[in-house]
């Protein structure tokens, strides 16, 4: 069983043409296709907990070779760019209301109307009984608030939103596409602007099960 | 099972856009990206260019391009 998971691909002989001169044209290979991790048995959850590992993060990939003079897509070829995943911006901060993990400004709102009505409790309740119960129900209301907001919100945290809602795979967005943007290889966009290790690329097992798929069908030489 | 589609193409490059020719189903279909990366694609048809969804309005430039698509051997 792979690691990785593609079920259909598109191969897309193109040839571009310059608009003023139709015979300057250049052939390439374009290769689009969608992955998704297989999880089991590789990776079994460690704990109920680890619930990402049961989502399917499906991500566009996206290849493009120039043919060589056989016109064949070859390793050897040097004019080829590639990208995984959405060209979207990755948003750091989608709807709290989407998203299971809770922000600390949230978390300190909740908290801060928990310690309010206790307070008042503390302060408008004569009998000590009475007091300890409204204290316990302040308390029970935060923990449910936060128990109802788990429960509700469809998404675990921003990588999980990020990559089922707009499609963005977070390794190659952050390691993969500035490295290959630097050295011309990178399809689409790059957002990522921080302090990359352009010593150490890497191709994530979307894209390395793509190549896999391809050289075995003898689509790429 | 992988199920491997073929297409054959002609492509022009446009300021950010490209313009896609479908050799086989003989469509044309532009495609682009806006500012924060949202892809977008268009199905042109040559009778109705569908110019209020179009964000080229150049219908000349529109018309001479699927006409070189047309006419490459």
């Amino acid at each position: 069983m792979r690691r990785d998971v593609i079920k259909k691909i598109i191969i897309k002989n193109s040839i571009e043409l310059n608009p003023d001169r139709p015979s300057e044209t250049n052939k390439t290979i374009e290769i689009e296709t969608k992955s998704w991790p297989q999880y089991y048995p590789y990776l079994k959850p460690s704990s109920p907990h680890a619930r990402q590992r049961k989502i399917h993060h499906e991500y566009d990939t996206f290849l493009s070779i120039r043919v060589n003079e056989f016109g064949k897509a070859s390793l050897d070829s040097t004019v080829w760019a590639m990208r995984l995943g959405s060209q979207k911006k990755w948003n750091y901060k989608p709807p709290q209301k989407q998203i299971k993990q809770i922000y600390s400004e949230t978390r300190a709102k909740w908290k801060a109307k928990r310690d309010r009505d206790i307070a008042t409790a503390k302060r408008t309740i004569r009998d000590r009984h009475q007091r300890s119960l409204a204290i316990k129900a302040a308390q029970d209301e935060y923990r449910q608030m936060i128990a109802n907001h788990r429960a509700h919100a469809k998404y675990l945290n921003v990588s999980d939103w990020n990559s089922r809602v707009l499609g963005i795979n977070g390794d190659a967005y952050t390691k993969v596409h500035p490295v290959l943007q630097r050295y011309g290889h990178l399809y689409g966009r790059n957002w990522y602007t921080e302090d990359v290790d352009y010593a150490r690329p890497f191709f994530p097992k979307h894209i390395l099960r793509l190549l896999d798929v391809l050289i075995q069908k003898g689509i790429l030489e | 099972m992988i199920n491997i589609e073929y297409k054959n193409t002609l492509t022009i490059y446009k300021d950010d856009y490209m313009f896609e020719y479908d050799r086989d189903s003989d469509f044309l279909y532009l495609y682009w990206v806006d500012e924060e990366g949202e892809e977008f694609s268009l199905l042109l048809y040559d009778t109705e260019w569908h110019l209020e969804d179009c964000p080229i309005k150049d219908f000349d430039l529109l018309s001479r391009y699927l006409k070189i698509f047309k006419e490459y051997k």
